[in-house]
Formats: structure tokens, sequence, C-alpha cells
């Protein structure tokens, strides 16, 4: 296996003298390619720095993130606009659609600087039908329930055919069966070869994602990476 | 990525709609002002253009009907390389020197108005077709009668005593306490030479030039005459008249006329000062325009900031899904640019209104016309672009510089 991410004693702090925060203390971590890992962990963990600082969407305050063997560190904000574009996509909890644009619209959102082509359509449409909206393409998303309006955004991450999605509580507004259902769909995008990150304090995606022959589970606790806990909630 | 900008541009639509009025009442403003700035201009260049073409050539000669001057001297001047292609109208005056005359000045129209009595030789002013052929009432003055004709504009004035056979008394103070008595013969049917009826004039009394020399105690030994042959041509500035004046001057001095003294000069000179307060009108309507620029642009900003301020997540994820800077940028400039050019439409679509209203018979601004324009239009075009673009770059700038990572940080 080819090691996608890797994490070199990455640190990252908030605030300033006195008053610091230590989101992450000296983490050192590698992901293959094609591999479905959960970032597990309670609120205030550093999960979601963890995964900001893969998404190039914040710089640690020491240490190294390579992504595709590119030091995101040395990036200058124009490339890290075209990193992001090419290499991550993001799958958030509150899915941030565009109220104004249709649901295709949304998908293609990522591409509307760059010029959108009849391909590009094509792909979108494509991909709603991967995440089952295929009669909802030109669709008002205010119409859309929150496990639709997610699949769009697990569409609109995919769009550009990142290496990496990274998905922070894709789950966390959606009932258990709509949660289930996007998790689903997100692992099986390992068969496309995209390596899937998911961070969660949920522990019901840590056992789906287990049972995954791909997956994998990462504990973090105050900034640390830890050895996989017990869990005792598989149950969904 | 103009669409989606077009798109966004409403979605907050109170503040769109309040920005795009702003702007609307702005430029409607410089529209009607460079509409009524072009009427007056035209109104001015109108008058201008059909005075800047007259040119005064002005002949020393001698008693009798021996003007130097060829009769086809018109033709000749059309020939000479550079002068005017076109004579759209003249008239030929032969004259003794003018005798000016205090009488009947408050009964003119204008201040500075004057009556001016003048010797004519007859039979060069009927071969120049001059004003003895335009008679319309009565007959021509006879040479040595004291008989006169009088401009009908003079006839036109209440208590000037016009009528046929009427003696006029004439103090000729200005060359020495002379009294001249005239008997009015006939009214003649003055050239209109385009000169605006506010600019003073010279009112004629036409008569022979041997009466004005028995009145003054003269002779031909003792006094110059001269001829007057005023020539209007079809231009379009200043700098034209004044080559078409240095070409005649040439003309004399090169064709055999010397040493008789011909010079030819324009009256354009009065107008120069009326265009410098053009210039003026001209300036303030470009201030007042930038003005508008800047009250239309802060509205603009204003309202780009606060639909900026309530969009910064959907702008943090439009970074994090692989938008540059400048795209952010450039998409926030196209709708300031929607928002100014729609204001600009709303603005001409009132503007025109408001000019047809103020054509019409309530217009405040008299007979002045107001013109709309492509340069009026171009200029509220102009100024809606100059209005988005100035008005998006900095709502821009601070949404291109949100930090995906801390709007999204509740996540």
């Amino acid at each position: 296996m080819i090691s996608l991410i890797k994490l070199k004693n990455i640190s990252k702090i908030y605030g300033e003298e006195t008053r610091t925060i230590k989101a992450l203390d000296r983490v050192d971590l590698n992901i293959d390619e094609g591999k479905v890992i959960t970032i597990m962990g309670p609120s205030g963990s550093g999960k979601s720095t963890l995964l900001n600082l893969i998404g190039a969407m914040d710089d640690p305050s020491s240490g190294e993130v390579y992504v595709n063997n590119i030091e995101i560190g040395s990036l200058p904000e124009r490339k890290l606009a075209i990193f992001r574009k090419n290499v991550i996509g993001f799958v958030f909890q509150n899915y941030y659609l565009l109220p104004n644009v249709d649901v295709i619209g949304n998908v293609l959102v990522p591409l509307i600087p760059y010029k959108i082509s009849l391909h590009d359509r094509m792909r979108a449409i494509e991909l709603l039908e991967i995440v089952g909206l295929g009669d909802r393409i030109h669709s008002k998303v205010g119409k859309l329930s929150g496990g639709e309006s997610q699949r769009v955004a697990i569409a609109r991450a995919l769009i550009n055919d990142p290496a990496v999605i990274l998905a922070d509580e894709p789950t966390g507004n959606l009932d258990s069966t709509t949660g289930k259902s996007i998790v689903e769909l997100l692992i099986s995008f390992t068969e496309r070869e995209k390596t899937v990150i998911i961070v969660t304090h949920d522990p019901r995606i840590a056992k789906m994602v287990s049972e995954n022959p791909y997956g994998k589970n990462i504990w973090i606790k105050d900034g640390r990476l830890t050895e996989d806990p017990e869990f005792d909630m598989y149950e969904w | 990525m103009l669409m989606f900008s077009i798109r966004n541009a409403f979605r907050k639509k109170s503040t769109a709609i309040l920005a795009s009025l702003g702007v609307a009442i702005g430029l409607m403003l410089v529209f009607v002002v460079s509409a009524y700035t072009a009427g007056v201009q035209f109104q001015f260049q109108d008058n201008l253009t059909r005075t800047l073409g007259i040119v005064n050539v002005i002949e020393k000669s001698q008693v009798g009907p021996n003007s130097h001057l060829p009769l086809n001297i018109t033709d000749s001047l059309l020939n000479t390389e550079g002068v005017g292609d076109f004579i759209i109208d003249y008239n030929v005056e032969t004259q003794a020197p003018y005798s000016y005359t205090i009488d009947y000045l408050d009964k003119l129209e204008n201040p500075g108005d004057r009556l001016t009595v003048a010797g004519l030789n007859k039979t060069l002013d009927e071969n120049w077709r001059g004003f003895t052929t335009r008679i319309i009432e009565g007959r021509n003055f006879e040479n040595g009668q004291n008989e006169t004709i009088i401009s009908s504009k003079l006839a036109s004035i209440a208590d000037f005593p016009v009528t046929i056979n009427n003696n006029i008394t004439l103090n000729l103070d200005l060359i020495g306490n002379k009294t001249l008595n005239l008997t009015i013969v006939g009214i003649y049917e003055p050239f209109e030479d385009g000169t605006p009826h506010f600019v003073p004039r010279d009112y004629f009394i036409y008569t022979d030039i041997q009466t004005i020399w028995d009145a003054r105690n003269k002779s031909e030994d003792e006094t110059d005459i001269y001829t007057l042959i005023s020539l209007r041509f079809d231009v379009k500035s200043h700098e034209e008249t004044t080559e078409f004046v240095e070409k005649i001057n040439n003309f004399s001095d090169n064709d055999g006329y010397n040493p008789i003294y011909v010079s030819a000069f324009a009256l354009f000179a009065f107008y120069e000062a009326i265009e410098e307060n053009l210039r003026i009108i001209d300036s303030f309507t470009a201030i007042l325009g930038i003005i508008t620029v800047l009250a239309g642009g802060m509205a603009i900003i204003v309202g780009q900031l606060m639909s900026v301020s309530s969009r910064m997540k959907e702008f943090a994820i439009l970074k994090a899904t692989g938008w540059k800077n400048k795209h952010i940028i450039i998409n926030i400039i196209q709708e300031s640019l929607t928002l100014s050019l729609m204001g600009a439409g709303v603005g001409l679509l009132i503007g025109s209104l408001l000019i047809f209203l103020l054509s019409g018979r309530l217009s405040p601004f008299g007979n002045t016309p107001i013109i709309i324009t492509w340069q009026g239009i171009l200029q509220v075009i102009i100024y809606a672009v100059a209005l988005g673009i100035l008005g998006g770059i900095y709502p821009g700038i601070k949404a291109s510089r949100v930090r995906p990572v801390k709007v999204l940080k509740e996540l």
C-alpha cells in the first residue's frame, strides 16, 4: 500500500502566550490509499483540527503534513486552493449547500470558477445517481431532507474526483437510519480507490468502519493518538 | 461564474434593491444633468457655429462704384486652397465710416445695442445684392436728398418714428455734435446672420455717403471709405475660421491687391468667453458625477459588506472546495456590477421619463433643449461600471480573506 497521507510530529496550538490550548500534540500518522478511517474522540479532543490540517484548511504549529507526497505547509495560498480542488473533497456536518442554486448547481459549485464543461455536467448527474438523487437534479435544495442534503454535499465533494474525502461529523444532524446509509455511502467510495476519513464521536460509525476490510479506527484524546479503545455500543 | 454572481446579487433582496436604488437615483441625476448640459451645449454650438463662420472683409476703397475687390471675390476665395468649401450666405455693405448716435437707445432691445448711421454706395450695394435690394416697404434713397432707409427691426420697435415720409433727427454726438435730419423713404429687411438674440448689435440706418459728408462738413479728400463684405462659412471650430481669415488675408496680400488695404477678421471672440463658462458647467457635471460615483459606491459597499458578512460560511465552503481568493473577489465584483448596472438601467429609465416631462411645457429650463445623447448614456454606464468595481473590491477582499477553519469551527 502507498502511504497517501503522512503526518510527521504535528502539533497545533491555539491561543497566544499564557492562554494556549494544545489541540494536537506531536502526532504521527500514516494513512494508506483506499482506506476508510474514522477519527474518534470526545469534543475538543483535536479530531476536527486533525482533519483541517490534512485538508489544508489550517497550518500546523509545528511538524509536516504530506498528502500525495506534497508538503502542504510549503504551498502558497494560490496552490493550496488548487490542492483543495484536486485532492480533497470536504463533507460537513451542516452540508452548507447554497440555497439559491438547485441540486446539480450545488454539486458543480467547486467548478464554477474553472468553467463547467458538458463532461462536468454529465459527471455531476452520474454522481447524483450514485448518491441516490438521480431524480432530484433540478430540485431546490430547500426542499431536500437532511439525508438528501448530505448526499448532495457528498456528490459535491466528489465532483473533482479527489483522492481524499474528509467528512467532519457527516451524520451529526441526521437520524440513525439516514446516518447509517450516509456512512455506507462514504465507505463505498473505497471501492473507487478513494481514501475516506470520517471524524465522529459516534462509536456506531467506528464499528461499521472496523467491519470493512479497508477500515481503521483512530482514537484521539487530548491531542494525542491512542490505542483502539473498547467500544460497547456497536448496535445502531 | 457570471450567472452564479448575478443570482447571488439578489440573495438579500431588500439590501440589493436599496443599493441599486441608491445608485439609480445618483445616476439618474447625472443622466438628467448631462442631458440638460448637452442641450445647453447644442444651443450654444448652434449659435456659435452660425456666428463662428462670419468673417468680415474690409477694404479701404474709393468713392464711387470702383471697389478693388472683384465682384466674384467669393468664388475666388472658394477656389483658394484651404478656404471653406461652403458659403451659406453673404451680404455686402458699402458704406462710409459709421456714425453712432445715442438717440433712441432706450428703445432698443438689448443693453449695448447701437443705432448706427452709415453711408452706402447704392450702385455697389446693388451689384452685391446688398440692403438696397431688400426694400420691403417704400423705396430706396436718392443721393443728396437727405433720405434714408431703415431696418425692419427698427420698424418693429414701438414708439420709433418709422412711418414712411417721417423725419428723424439724429445727433451724431460721437463725431462732434453734428445733427442729421433724414426722411424715411424705405424699410429694408436685414440679413439674418445667426447672431443670438442676446448679443448686442447695430441697427443700421442707411443714407448716401454724400449726405453724411455734408452733415459732417467733410469731403472725399478727408475721409476714408470702407467696403465691408460679410461672408458666412459653414465651419465647425474657431481654428477653421481663423484659418479662413489667414487665407483671406494672404489672398489679398499675394494676389495683386497691394497697396489696397484689405483685412479680414472673425467674430468669435465673444463666444470664447461663453465657451469658458460652458467648460465650467462641464466641470461641474464631472464633479457631480464623481460625487455620485462616491455616494453610489458607498451604497454598494455598505450593501455588499452586509451581504458578505452574512455569507462568510458560504465563502468558507467555496474556499474549502477549491475557489481561489481571486475567484471570490471577482464573484463579489460581478455581484456589485450586477447591482450597479441594474441601478444604471433604472436610473436611465426614470431619467428618460423625467427628461420627457422636463421637455414639455412645464419645463423650468425655458426653451433650452434637453437632449439625450449616446455620450450621456455611455457616461452613466461607465459610472455604473466604476461603481460596481469600486463598490465590490473592498467587500470582495474581505470575503476572500475568510479563513474556512475559523468560520466553520463550530462544526
